[in-house]
């Protein structure tokens, strides 16, 4: 990766404005909070959706598409609602992780020992997100039969990779 | 010559890095922290360790990178197996852990390494293109 030449200067180049509005600054964190966390993929709605790309609210009308009976359907809408409330809950707290550790990461004298709670605060958070969406996927796994599962899924996949 | 026509092509894209893919975004935000040390550090041998420090983390994210698009269409799969196991996750889900936490570790050592080669102010100028690489690797 070559240094900047001097002479890109006078380009204004890299002359940027404090707002700097085209750098990455204005997106997520998301390096920070798949190295610190890990869960991204697994339960966040930041990422597009839970189980690795399926949102909520396409699971929801996979759903209604593919399950006639109503009592089943309103079973399976509560444990969608606890899904998607566990990923605003865990988008919540992955905001305020990714906010302190920006913040420790710009200090010029914060020391590897003054890291290590953040270190710690991410694994505990990683753990426990990745237990509860299992256990949802788990639960929502047992309202579904095995042919149910698969169009919703199956569904919900192609929506989630349309353009 | 090079330089000049990769500055031009920079200035050009302006703020189409947002459309950018993952891997051009890494390459962007660290090839700006190259100029940001090139301009701010004067000693030859601390901007040498920055760059060093700058490769290794574009290696790392590059990885990371790589790492995540695995698991995403590995879960995704998985996911979409009814007959899929709770053991079957924690392995998938243990393999991406592992490479979780060696790529944390390797990216804190080049976060201390940047501290270590650079002035208070010196990081003042380079801690947000730090940032920025670590905002590049996106997932949808």
């Amino acid at each position: 990766m070559p240094a900047h030449p001097a002479s890109t200067r006078s380009l204004g180049v890299t002359r940027r404005s404090p707002t700097r509005p085209c750098s990455g600054r204005g997106q997520r964190g998301q390096t920070l909070i798949l190295i610190f966390l890990g869960t991204l993929l697994v339960g966040s709605t930041a990422a597009g959706g839970v189980f690795g790309g399926a949102s909520v609210p396409v699971l929801r009308e996979r759903v209604r598409e593919t399950m006639s009976d109503q009592a089943q359907r309103a079973r399976v809408d509560l444990t969608l609602d606890r899904i998607a409330a566990e990923g605003k809950r865990h988008d919540e707290e992955r905001r305020l992780f990714e906010k302190d550790a920006f913040a420790q990461l710009a200090r010029h004298d914060a020391t590897l020992a003054e890291l290590q709670p953040l270190v710690a605060r991410g694994d505990a958070l990683h753990r426990r997100s990745r237990d509860t969406f299992l256990e949802l996927r788990f639960e929502l796994r047992d309202q579904l039969g095995a042919e149910q599962w698969k169009k919703v899924f199956e569904g919900a996949a192609a929506a989630a990779s349309a353009p | 010559m090079a330089a000049l026509l990769l500055a031009a092509l920079v200035a050009l894209g302006g703020c189409a890095g947002k459309s950018q893919p993952p891997r051009q975004k890494i390459a962007r935000a660290l090839q700006e922290m190259s100029w940001e040390v090139a301009r701010q550090v004067g000693d030859p041998e601390r901007a040498a360790r920055l760059q060093q420090a700058i490769d290794g983390l574009d290696a790392d994210l590059n990885e990371l990178q790589g790492v995540s698009e695995t698991l995403r269409s590995r879960l995704r799969a998985l996911n979409a197996n009814p007959d899929a196991t709770r053991a079957d996750f924690a392995t998938l889900l243990d393999g991406f852990d592992a490479d979780r936490r060696r790529l944390r570790d390797r990216v804190l050592q080049r976060h201390f390494e940047f501290l270590a080669a650079t002035s208070a102010n010196e990081w003042a100028a380079l801690s947000g293109h730090e940032r920025d690489a670590l905002a590049a690797v996106t997932l949808r």
